[in-house]
């Protein structure tokens, strides 16, 4: 069922796995990963962020780990979200897809600068 | 402020998004407020909420879990019912729904109103004609048999009100071939008037409020009837010819 609403993968969807790639974080970690990663072009907004999250987490491409550093208070504890094995084989998948887009890209030389 | 606010906007968000992750969504807005102080960044801030909004609502609504109401086993033979789940209420099926509301409603409205002026609204010549058409099956019957007489006309009548006899409007009109009729007419089984050879005949009595049985015996078949038209006098619902 998820895989269908994940295929293709949406944008909000590939930044939220690409900033967990690296470790464990919490929502608001999570979008200002996105934010930096994608140099101040996407800002996840609540809506956005947590219904791409919740989509993820049906599709057990992350999981939900509870902040037991944090204040007892349920309200006041964050969840932070781990990317699953599946989750990372499928970021791997979209940026391996990616990647032979940008040699495309490049040996049609349509890319210009020294970083491309 | 910022918290206030955004709780407002959080409430537009379907019950199932607002339980899982209402306080993480204010928690951020937030975080978001503390870090990006100033004018301008707090201008962005909610411009990106507000953007966030419109994309994500819909999105949201259409997740949403539609209520499940199984029949749970009768408790003491009663018929009982167990809701599932929260139901939240999709704002994008409201119009529809009012549309619908508005048109049973109207439908109820207009209903009511029509079965209040039934009687009024009916064809009461039609109506009266056709029970003179079954008493002409009678008369003939009579006049075969060689009984010298007799039809009668019987009506269950309503009156909505204490009706004098002087009042100006008849209480039933009929009209007969020349040379006009001869009979008499009883409410409720006493005579109230009698009449010889008339070719148009006017009912007038002293009837009180509610409902009673005009009888018209006659020595030949009325070629029309009619009810008064003020509304005080009118058919019950359940006539006989």
């Amino acid at each position: 069922m998820p895989r269908r609403k994940l295929d293709p993968l949406p944008s909000a969807a590939f930044n939220i796995l690409l900033a967990l790639a690296g470790e464990d974080l919490h929502g608001y970690a999570i979008m200002r990963q996105v934010e930096q990663h994608t140099c101040g072009r996407v800002r996840l907004g609540p809506g956005t962020l947590y219904g791409s999250l919740r989509t993820l987490l049906e599709a057990s491409l992350i999981e939900e780990l509870e902040d037991s550093s944090g204040p007892k208070d349920s309200a006041e504890r964050r969840r932070y979200y781990r990317l699953t094995p599946a989750g990372l084989k499928l970021v791997r998948a979209e940026v391996e897809s990616l990647a032979q887009t940008l040699r495309i890209a490049r040996a049609k030389r349509i890319l210009r600068g020294a970083d491309v | 402020m910022s918290e206030k606010l955004y709780g407002l906007l959080l409430k537009l968000y379907p019950n199932h998004f607002r339980r899982a992750y209402g306080d993480e969504a204010v928690r951020l807005v937030l975080d978001r407020a503390r870090d990006e102080k100033g004018f301008l960044r707090g201008l962005r801030l909610w411009l990106d909420l507000l953007v966030d909004l419109v994309i994500s609502l819909p999105r949201e609504y259409s997740k949403a879990p539609r209520t499940r109401i199984l029949v749970a086993n009768p408790v003491d033979g009663d018929p009982s019912f167990q809701l599932l789940r929260g139901r939240s209420v999709n704002p994008a099926l409201l119009v529809p729904a009012g549309l619908l509301t508005a048109a049973a409603f109207w439908i109820c409205v207009t209903a009511v109103a029509d079965s209040r002026t039934f009687p009024a609204r009916f064809p009461a010549d039609s109506y009266s004609l056709q029970a003179i058409v079954q008493s002409d099956a009678a008369l003939a019957r009579s006049a075969s048999e060689g009984s010298g007489l007799v039809g009668a006309y019987s009506y269950c009548l309503t009156a909505r009100r204490d009706i004098p006899d002087n009042s100006l409007q008849p209480l039933m009109r009929f009209g007969f071939a020349p040379p006009g009729a001869s009979g008499v007419a009883l409410i409720d089984g006493k005579i109230v008037q009698t009449f010889k050879d008339e070719r148009r005949l006017w009912i007038h009595a002293d009837v009180s409020a509610g409902n009673h049985w005009l009888v018209l015996r006659v020595d030949r078949p009325a070629e029309n009837a009619s009810i008064s038209r003020n509304g005080d006098f009118k058919y019950c619902p359940a006539n006989r010819g």
